[in-house]
């Protein structure tokens, strides 16, 4: 029996073909307008940026680096004492979770919460790609190299 | 019969749209999410340099 020849069937494909292509607009918008102004979305780009001006001194030494997945890593804490340590820890931490969240959200803000990862990847290269010449990055394979 | 073609339909609409779900998945927009990240990490950490290129990885190759 040949299945499409059968009414039902061929009006389920239709109905499914048809679904297919409804979700095919919502990608389409997305690619012309990636939505990264949402309220939390904003709430976290302001927390992120008065952390950077503490953070920046330990990029800046090669203490700390940016990783291939979007997040930052502590790399050398030869020079920090104890306490800087401690207190630098804090610091990586609280970026790190707000960069967690901040993927979460532009991935929910845009109704694909199954973007998050691509996010994560698209955002680790793009700050790797931003960042000065001097500061340290660890890629795939957990090696850091100095742009 | 009858229910043969109701299961046959069922399969079909499940396979098809489980097939768009990954389509959707595959159609990553990763241009445009660039744009979008680059736009927020100016944002983020203005003083760092504007929108280059690609990673210093992927000038290697």
């Amino acid at each position: 029996m040949n299945i499409f020849q059968s009414a039902p069937c061929l009006a389920v494909l239709v109905l499914a073909l048809t679904a297919s292509l409804c979700s095919a607009p919502s990608t389409a918008q997305s690619d012309a307008n990636f939505e990264i102004s949402s309220t939390a979305i904003t709430s976290l780009s302001k927390s992120m940026s008065n952390r950077f001006l503490k953070l920046k001194p330990h990029l800046d030494s090669g203490a700390v680096g940016l990783t291939h997945d979007g997040i930052l890593a502590l790399r050398d804490s030869s020079s920090i004492d104890t306490a800087g340590l401690l207190a630098l820890d804090v610091l990586i931490v609280d970026e790190n979770k707000d960069r967690a969240t901040l993927y979460r959200e532009i991935a929910r803000a845009n109704e694909r919460p199954e973007w998050e990862l691509d996010l994560r990847m698209i955002f680790g290269k793009r700050w790797v790609a931003r960042m000065p010449e001097g500061w340290f990055y660890r890629n795939e394979g957990g090696q850091w190299s100095q742009k | 019969m009858k229910a043969e073609k109701t299961l046959v339909a069922a399969i079909t609409f499940t396979c098809v749209f489980a097939m768009a779900g990954c389509a959707s998945t595959l159609f990553f927009p990763a241009k445009s999410a660039e744009k979008a990240a680059d736009r927020l990490i100016s944002e983020i950490w203005p003083d760092l340099p504007k929108p280059a290129g690609p990673t210093p990885e992927a000038k290697k190759t």
